[in-house]
């Protein structure tokens, strides 16, 4: 039965079902409508009519706190253009304005077509009918009044602001939050990237004055000179774009679209080309200089991250933060992606096995060599201690000129150093320094010694211990210097006397005089001087010393509020049993209730007792602590979708959008509500803010009744297991229903993390229709509902 | 978090961010007094030698005085009247209060006393008829059922028959909580800058040749959970003093071998206690009896010079650098210095969140890799192993379990009680075993890497096998 279950759900993409109409209408507006729903008790008119607030809903999200709200949801936009606050502010969010007839106007709040549908088609049957002829009723479009729920279900955002007054502090707008930064050639002036301030900041060396702040795109991440300093390369994630200004004058000279949350980026030797990472999309985008174009799209790993040129100036190498897509409980592996210049060709990608979260990246001059930041986790391992790396480790990674690619750890046995952020080399490439973001600190390497340690080494002890080791790294690293809040970017001046440390979270600039190692100058952006609760919050969550040994902090496993692609074995629920898909932190104040298990009403829920005792160990967060971090939690934003154009849906997300809100299947049978997608993913946010049954208990979700079950064997008990869990120990779990908001930055997905694309949800995991009534969706069906998906 | 932050910053060398007012790491004062334990010169013989410090009860006539380094002329303040023994002062975080053992009159049972610094009766805090030594402030405690942190202070019990465990109390003595269980006891408890505790296990009265912890350091989370080697046991013969935290993240302490006339003075990082460790040899030494790290870092040493036997043991500074004995600190003669701790704040240690579950019966023991040796060594592989379990009628087989194909195994077991691991072939002969006790508390899950891990080794990221399956029960013993 089980196998014949299998056969069916496996062959479904070809089966042979009547496929659903395309529904591609348009929306005409309350206007089109009264011409013939002129009044209450009229044939068809609005039981509800009028309803002020649906006219005005548009209005308030042009209030004073419509900001404010917009903030705790995450929304980069303004309210009135993010499609979250238009989905139940107005009638046509959702679709976009290509969809919208002229006689549509946003601005008329929510009308009649929110609740019945695009009404294009009803329109004209009638105006195309004889007299007397009723077009077939629209009705609402989810058949009961359950819908209305979706919109007018209490949101923690609206809650906070409307009924506590709660307010975002003037000081809020106000931090710059150095992220990155570059020196040019002469080494007279810096270049620092305000994530927060939307700009760079461009300051003088030797007086410390901050000589111009030029505005960019939205959270600017990366800054690269090219090689004579005349031109400024500016990465900006939200806007998916590199500014260009220029080196003299400090003028936008333009800006260039590029991919998906562009990152790192760096400039070839000649200046010719400039290349970026386009980490929500997996991909290196090359722009051409002289025609600020960009010529070429290259794949990359995993979230790319940033680039570094190879000392020889042939090739370049790009770091990729999250792991690429392995069997189910397996050993992350990640991937560097070689460059070769000229050619602009991809020429070799190493696997770096067991490491995650390869940030900062930098060639040693004189030795073919480049060092990289990473992390290896052991999530595989329950989290029962933190000690002697029993959760995370930190190091650094090390490419030979032949691809072969070595791991060491920078942390001692009882002291981690959290978050590697950049890596800096020396010009003379004596030293390198790594910056801690989760423990405020420098490590500053000898790279003889640490290549020494390498080449001294064998194969074995090189593959197996040397990257496990905590002990080793007292040979190498001199020396460790606490520095301001969260540093991250490091440059050296071109003199390589001193060196320039981004400390994002204390708005500032520390110099370091080397090779003293020494803290001799901060330079000051001019951030606000007062700490604010949220602020006081992002601190917290960058902090890794709220852990035992400072073996993590919030962000170790949520870099940039997001996810580190991996699924963690935590004690609560058992030792072995119930991995845990990270899930991402952007947007979800409003989507209550927390944790897979759904047993967390709220963020304070989530961040207390409990993650004290079972994550930090050390003391719980105080009362206050806990407010400030929950108020930056709050606020993580979610980045602009690239999926969704600025005019609306594709045909094909159209299409899709018509399967995920079906009613009937392709047969025209009427599908159970527990079998349609709106009825828990309808809301504005997609969730439904409660637990679902949807037949996806696998392997570990209980404890193991079999004998050594091969994971990837599907023929005896489904995929993972979920027909011996369905059908033989009735063992079914229910799981939160995650927001589809943003959902396809987040793979792998469902609670465990084992499934690798939005499409093998149902191709693979959906044998007994649990998830949806999908079976008989034809391959451009289920395509087109992936297009939807991604376009949330 | 200031409290982190402060710990944060004197964990990152703090000696590098002078120039950060606003990172300064530790924001203490430092104090030249010290509050002192002194006895009588006249009692002969009980002043205790190096690695006994604190292994028999404060003699007669034991008092704590304050003394100031800076006035050495000044006459010693007594602090406390009215016991026939007071010793072992341990001063709290903030500088206000001290705890230390006092026994008010002959027969009674030496218990847990506090005090404050500005004067005042003290109060009691423990109860019982056994002995309370080494009485110390610990960080706090926190658990589930509690609605916040709560402060603990540990101390050293001795039962009638000798032997010692660690417990801890709440500040009233209420709630009182053993969380020692090794049989060659608990004693010379440290509180580290990470907030766990440093102690130290003798051999093991009448074990078999194997284990045998010979003055082993040993570091346990205050709530009892995570046992773990600090560093590599003292060879046999050396004896141990007392070890000392320094504000630069070194743990200190004196070593005598029993064929050397100097003894040494041995310092390892705390973040990494088995990696190197200094050694300078102590001239001219004499009868040493306490190592002493003052706030500023500088080091004292109660002594007894070798050219003056029958001079009173007094405070000397020890240099760090030579090894030489600089200063004579203060003059002592009718008093022979027993111990000295220094008198002023502190930064305090991070509190811990504990999973123990005392309505729990058992714990769990789970091995990643049981063939994992040190230095990333494959080790033999075992068909199964014998769980050991100390009591008071000795070692003994507790069970038989299965090790999977992997190396892993994966245990419930019972808690607050010593064990080790035996590893087995298929035929059953012992292929490696545990040099070492460990124990759980109820409901602690105890991971290892392997049999013989390397203590510098983080685990491989692998899910190990065992833990597939439900664990194996090793609550009932085997018939």
């Amino acid at each position: 039965m089980r196998n014949v279950l299998a056969l069916l759900a496996s062959c479904f993409l070809v089966a042979a079902g009547r496929a659903q109409d395309e529904v591609l209408t348009s929306l005409c507006g309350s206007r089109v409508c009264l011409e013939c729903h002129v009044a209450k008790g009229r044939a068809q008119a609005c039981t509800l009519e009028p309803i002020p607030e649906h006219a005005a809903s548009w209005r308030a999200l042009r209030k004073e706190p419509a900001a404010h709200i917009a903030a705790l949801t995450g929304t980069t936009e303004p309210p009135t253009e993010s499609s979250l606050c238009l989905g139940c502010h107005t009638s046509g969010a959702d679709l976009g304005s290509r969809w919208w007839q002229t006689s549509f106007d946003n601005r008329e709040g929510v009308q009649c077509e929110g609740c019945h549908g695009p009404g294009s088609d009803h329109v004209r049957a009638r105006r195309a009918g004889t007299p007397g002829e009723v077009p077939p009723p629209l009705g609402i479009r989810k058949g009961e009044r359950s819908f209305c729920d979706d919109c007018h279900r209490p949101r923690p955002s609206h809650d906070l602001v409307l009924a506590k007054s709660w307010r975002l502090a003037p000081e809020d707008r106000e931090y710059k939050t150095p992220v990155n930064l570059a020196v040019a050639p002469d080494g007279r002036r810096l270049f620092v990237v305000g994530e927060h301030s939307n700009s760079l900041l461009v300051l003088d060396v030797a007086s410390g004055a901050l000589v111009r702040e030029i505005p960019v795109g939205q959270r600017p991440h990366d800054v690269a000179l090219s090689p004579d300093g005349s031109r400024v390369y500016v990465s900006n994630r939200f806007s998916h774009s590199v500014t260009v200004i220029d080196g003299a004058s400090f003028e936008r000279v333009g800006e260039v679209p590029v991919g998906d949350d562009p990152h790192g980026l760096v400039v070839s030797p000649s200046g010719a080309d400039v290349f970026v990472v386009d980490t929500g999309e997996d991909a290196i985008s090359v722009v051409d200089a002289r025609s600020l174009t960009e010529s070429r799209r290259l794949v990359a790993g995993r979230a790319p991250w940033s680039l570094a040129l190879r000392a020889d100036g042939r090739s370049l190498v790009a770091t990729s933060l999250r792991p690429l897509s392995a069997p189910f409980r397996t050993e992350p592996r990640s991937e560097l992606t070689e460059i070769a210049l000229g050619a602009n060709v991809a020429r070799a990608r190493p696997a770096v096995e067991g490491a995650t979260m390869m940030m900062g990246i930098a060639a040693v001059p004189g030795r073919d060599v480049l060092l990289f930041t990473l992390t290896r986790p052991k999530n595989l391992v329950p989290i029962t201690r933190l000690a002697q790396g029993w959760v995370e480790t930190f190091g650094l990674g090390v490419l030979w000129p032949d691809g072969r690619v070595d791991q060491l750890l920078l942390d001692e046995p009882g002291r981690a150093f959290p978050d590697p952020e950049d890596v800096a080399v020396s010009p003379d490439g004596r030293f390198a320094v790594v910056s801690s973001g989760g423990a405020d600190e420098l490590a500053l390497v000898d790279v003889e010694r640490l290549l020494h340690t390498l080449e001294s080494s064998s194969d074995e002890q090189r593959a197996r211990v040397l990257p496990n080791h905590l002990g080793r790294s007292a040979e190498f690293v001199l020396r460790r210097l606490h520095v301001g809040a969260n540093p991250r970017g490091l440059v050296f001046a071109p003199n390589g006397r001193e060196l320039y440390v981004a400390e994002a979270l204390e708005d500032a600039v520390a110099v370091v005089s080397m090779p003293e190692f020494t803290l001799t100058r901060r330079l000051d952006l001019g951030g606000p001087r007062v700490t604010t609760e949220l602020r006081e919050g992002e601190r917290l969550f960058h902090d890794a010393t709220v852990t035992q040994g400072r073996q993590l902090s919030c962000r170790t496993c949520h870099p940039d509020g997001h996810i580190d692609g991996l699924a963690f074995d935590i004690e609560a629920d058992g030792l072995g049993l119930h991995p845990v898909d990270n899930r991402s932190l952007r947007g979800i104040f409003d989507t209550p209730p927390f944790k897979w298990e759904g047993t967390n009403p709220s963020l304070e829920r989530q961040c207390g007792p409990r993650f004290a005792v079972f994550f930090t160990r050390l003391d719980p967060f105080t009362p206050d602590e806990l407010a400030a971090l929950v108020r930056y939690l709050s606020t993580i934003e979610r980045p602009p979708n690239p999926h969704r154009a600025a005019d609306g849906l594709t045909p094909r997300q159209r299409r899709g959008k018509a399967v995920f809100e079906r009613a009937r299947a392709n047969d025209g049978d009427e599908l159970p509500l527990e079998k349609r997608c709106t009825t828990c993913h309808g809301s504005a946010y997609h969730e439904s803010g409660a637990v679902q049954d949807v037949g996806t208990t696998m392997w570990f979700d209980a404890a193991m009744e079999v004998e050594d079950p091969d994971l990837e064997d599907e023929s005896d008990f489904g995929p993972m297991g979920i027909a011996l869990y369905q059908d033989v120990l009735d063992l079914a779990r229910r799981f939160d229903t995650p927001m589809l908001r943003n959902v396809y930055a987040s793979p792998p997905y469902l609670h465990n993390g084992a499934v690798r694309t939005l499409e093998e949800i149902w191709t693979r995991f959906n044998l007994y229709q649990g998830h949806g009534m999908t079976h008989d969706l034809t391959r451009g069906q289920l395509n087109d509902l992936v297009a939807y998906l991604k376009a949330l | 978090m200031t409290t982190l932050r402060l710990l944060s910053s004197l964990l990152g060398l703090c000696g590098l961010c002078a120039s950060w007012p606003e990172e300064a790491p530790v924001a203490v004062e430092p104090t030249t007094a010290l509050l002192v334990t002194q006895i009588p010169h006249d009692v002969r013989g009980a002043l205790p030698g190096l690695g006994r410090e604190r292994a028999r009860t404060p003699p007669p006539g034991a008092r704590i005085v304050r003394l100031d380094l800076a006035r050495p002329t000044e006459e010693p303040k007594v602090y406390v009247a009215g016991f026939r023994s007071a010793a072992w002062p341990d001063v709290s975080a903030d500088g206000r209060r001290f705890l230390f053992v006092g026994q008010r009159s002959e027969g009674d049972a030496f218990q847990v006393w506090e005090a404050r610094v500005d004067g005042g009766a003290p109060r009691q805090v423990t109860q019982g008829t056994s002995d309370c030594l080494e009485a110390l402030y610990l960080s706090t405690l926190f658990t589930l059922d509690a609605q916040a942190p709560r402060e603990r202070l540990g101390f050293c019990r001795r039962s009638a028959a000798g032997e010692t465990a660690l417990f801890t109390c709440a500040p009233d003595g209420s709630d009182e909580q053993r969380i020692t269980y090794h049989p060659g006891g608990g004693g010379g408890p440290l509180l580290l800058e990470d907030g766990r505790l440093l102690f130290r296990v003798d051999q093991v009265p009448g074990a078999a040749p194997r284990p045998t912890p010979l003055a082993e350091l040993l570091l346990v989370n205050v709530d009892g959970t995570d046992v773990q080697a600090f560093t590599a046991p003292a060879p046999e013969g050396v004896q141990r003093s007392r070890p000392c935290a320094t504000p630069d993240g070194r743990v200190l302490w004196l070593e005598q071998r029993a064929d050397a006339d100097d003894p040494r003075l041995v310092g390892v990082a705390r973040v990494r206690a088995f990696g190197p460790r200094s050694e300078l040899a102590v001239h001219a030494a004499g009868e040493l009896h306490a190592l002493i790290v003052l706030a500023d870092g500088s080091l004292v040493v109660a002594r007894r010079p070798t050219d003056a036997p029958a001079a009173a043991c007094e405070l000397w500074r020890l240099d760090a650098a030579s090894g030489n004995f600089t200063a004579r600190l203060c003059a002592t003669s009718d008093w022979d210095v027993l111990d000295a701790t220094p008198l002023g704040p502190r930064p305090a240690r991070p509190g811990r969140s504990s999973v123990v579950d005392e309505t729990r019966k058992s714990g769990f023991l789970y091995c990643i890799d049981s063939r994992i040796g040190r230095d990333g060594d494959t080790l033999r592989s075992a068909a199964s192993l014998e769980l050991l379990a100390w009591s008071a009628s000795g070692e003994h087989v507790l069970g038989r379990a299965p090790v999977e194909h992997d190396g892993s195994f994966y245990l419930e077991v019972p808690v607050r009680t010593p064990l080790r691991v035996r590893a087995l072939d298929t035929e059953g002969h012992a292929l490696e075993e545990m040099q070492s006790w460990i124990w759980v508390m109820p409901r602690e899950a105890r991971g290892c890497i392997g049999c013989h891990e390397d203590p510098e080794l983080a685990p491989p990221n692998r899910q190990p096998r065992a833990l597939r399956k439900r664990p194996f029960s090793m609550m009932e013993p085997t018939k």
